[in-house]
């Protein structure tokens, strides 16, 4: 390249810039983000076409029921989930009394609004993980916020928000670990476990080792059980009891042969694919404009 | 070069990056087509280098803002402007080095370069990321993860660039690009 070529001192100062953006710390970078929600509503109008598009080249790999069957079994699965969330309120509630102790509970008044919000964007080179909803802050999408699919499949967590969409982490491809809970048939209380994602669209981690009451018998996990969230401490209450996805695969774990390592593959084969998830949106007093769903 | 034309087929691509890459990728892999990398390939193919060079600088940093980064631990997602702007002047770079010995109008020479610049660009992620760890690490970035999968994906889009040239030389004049006959010293004749 020539120096006639050369294309002036302004773009080598915004390389120097660019660089030093890049290496600043994220706190001092922060008020980059209104500009990154203001680029991704530039191009939602032509990476949402796209994202169905991709979407109908390769769907999610879910076998649909027959409308009427699909509805029922939601509605099973909807009153299963509210059931054993509320079967855990009353164990938690239960431990509180025993304790004889007021802690800073559960905020009574916490109400859950749903919104469907359509994929518009899909992960890039280094965020594979991440995907782009349509509906943001405008409509009271906050950060935490809990992304579902069908059959109340967890799918992930708003991980920032911007006026017009929002970014959603998928649990399978989270930098963080799950605490859940496998549900054997017919019972309230499970066997917990701490869940890992593998990159490979499934979770992996130990099962606690629990004995039946009056009896040494372990309590084993089966290959199908559902898994559940329960995970008070970095969840917030409308995802717990939400299906992370049922047992693929058990092996023993290789230092502690009392214990399980379970594989659990959502229920949702390919969750980065979903045309669009229900976002559950945690209420605590503050209004927010209607919503385009139903409510809870 | 006429920048509105080349602002709106940059638009697309980038639409197209962000909603088409799933559909692209080879199961779990991670290895996916980058159309972007080509149509950056493809301007530095054909415009004066400072055009091509503030392009790519342009295009980065939309990319930057588009596409987000997971942070470290489950944390929120971060707007990191910086990486792709260095990494596709980088590969322009290449490009502007490498043209003048090319054949520029067959269709593998954008998928040949489109493959080089890719490797370039992933590599300069890798790096600068690593970098950033050893100061300050707050992103779920695995600068490995990024090379390896780099490099199935530069393969990828060499393939996919080699097509997407059948589109984009036929648009070549509504970009203002002149994609004439070149004579024996690799300038348009």
């Amino acid at each position: 390249m020539t120096s006639q070529a050369s294309p002036g001192r302004a773009f080598y100062l915004a390389l120097f810039t660019a660089a030093l953006l890049f290496l600043l710390p994220a706190g001092i970078t922060g008020w980059l983000s209104w500009f990154g929600g203001l680029a991704r509503t530039i191009v939602a109008p032509i990476s949402q076409p796209m994202a169905k598009v991709s979407r109908w080249l390769k769907p999610t790999g879910l076998i649909a029921s027959p409308d009427g069957i699909a509805a029922i079994e939601e509605e099973r699965e909807q009153f299963r989930t509210l059931y054993l969330r509320e079967s855990e309120e009353n164990r938690r509630l239960r431990g509180l009394l025993d304790e004889l102790r007021t802690l800073s509970v559960i905020d009574g008044t916490e109400r859950t609004r749903q919104i469907v919000a359509p994929v518009v964007a899909s992960g890039s080179d280094l965020s594979p993980g991440l995907m782009v909803v349509r509906a943001g802050s405008r409509l009271g999408v906050a950060v935490g916020d809990i992304a579902a699919g069908t059959g109340l499949q967890l799918i992930g967590r708003v991980v920032s928000t911007d006026a017009l969409t929002s970014t959603v982490e998928i649990i399978t491809e989270a930098d963080e670990q799950i605490l859940g809970v496998v549900m054997p048939d017919g019972t309230a209380d499970g066997l917990p476990c701490r869940l890992q994602p593998e990159g490979d669209g499934t979770l992996r981690g130990p099962v606690e080792d629990r004995r039946v009451s009056m009896s040494d018998k372990p309590i084993e996990p089966e290959v199908g059980q559902p898994v559940r969230l329960r995970d008070p401490d970095r969840w917030p209450r409308a995802a717990q009891m939400l299906i992370i996805g049922t047992i693929e695969r058990i092996e023993p774990a290789p230092n502690q042969p009392l214990r399980k390592i379970i594989t659990v593959r959502p229920t949702i084969p390919d969750m980065a694919r979903v045309q669009s998830v229900l976002l559950r949106i945690s209420e605590r007093g503050t209004e927010v404009p209607a919503p385009m769903g139903g409510g809870t | 070069m006429n920048p509105i034309a080349v602002a709106i087929v940059a638009w697309v691509f980038i639409g197209l990056d962000a909603g088409l890459r799933d559909a692209f990728a080879l199961g779990k892999t991670g290895i996916a087509p980058s159309f972007v990398i080509a149509f950056v390939t493809f301007i530095a193919m054909y415009a004066p280098a400072p055009a091509a060079l503030w392009s790519a600088l342009i295009i980065g940093l939309a990319l930057d803002l588009v596409f987000q980064v997971p942070g470290l631990g489950g944390g929120p997602a971060l707007t990191i402007v910086g990486p792709r702007i260095i990494a596709a002047v980088v590969g322009v770079w290449l490009v502007l080095t490498l043209r003048g010995l090319m054949i520029r109008r067959n269709p593998l020479t954008l998928g040949f370069l489109a493959g080089l610049v890719s490797l370039v660009w992933f590599a300069a992620l890798a790096g600068l990321f690593a970098l950033r760890h050893a100061i300050s690490n707050n992103t779920a970035v695995e600068p490995s993860r990024v090379l390896m999968e780099g490099l199935g994906s530069s393969l990828y889009t060499a393939l996919v660039a080699a097509l997407l040239a059948l589109v984009l030389m036929p648009l070549a004049p509504f970009m203002g690009f002149a994609t004439g006959p070149q004579n024996k010293f690799g300038r348009r004749g």
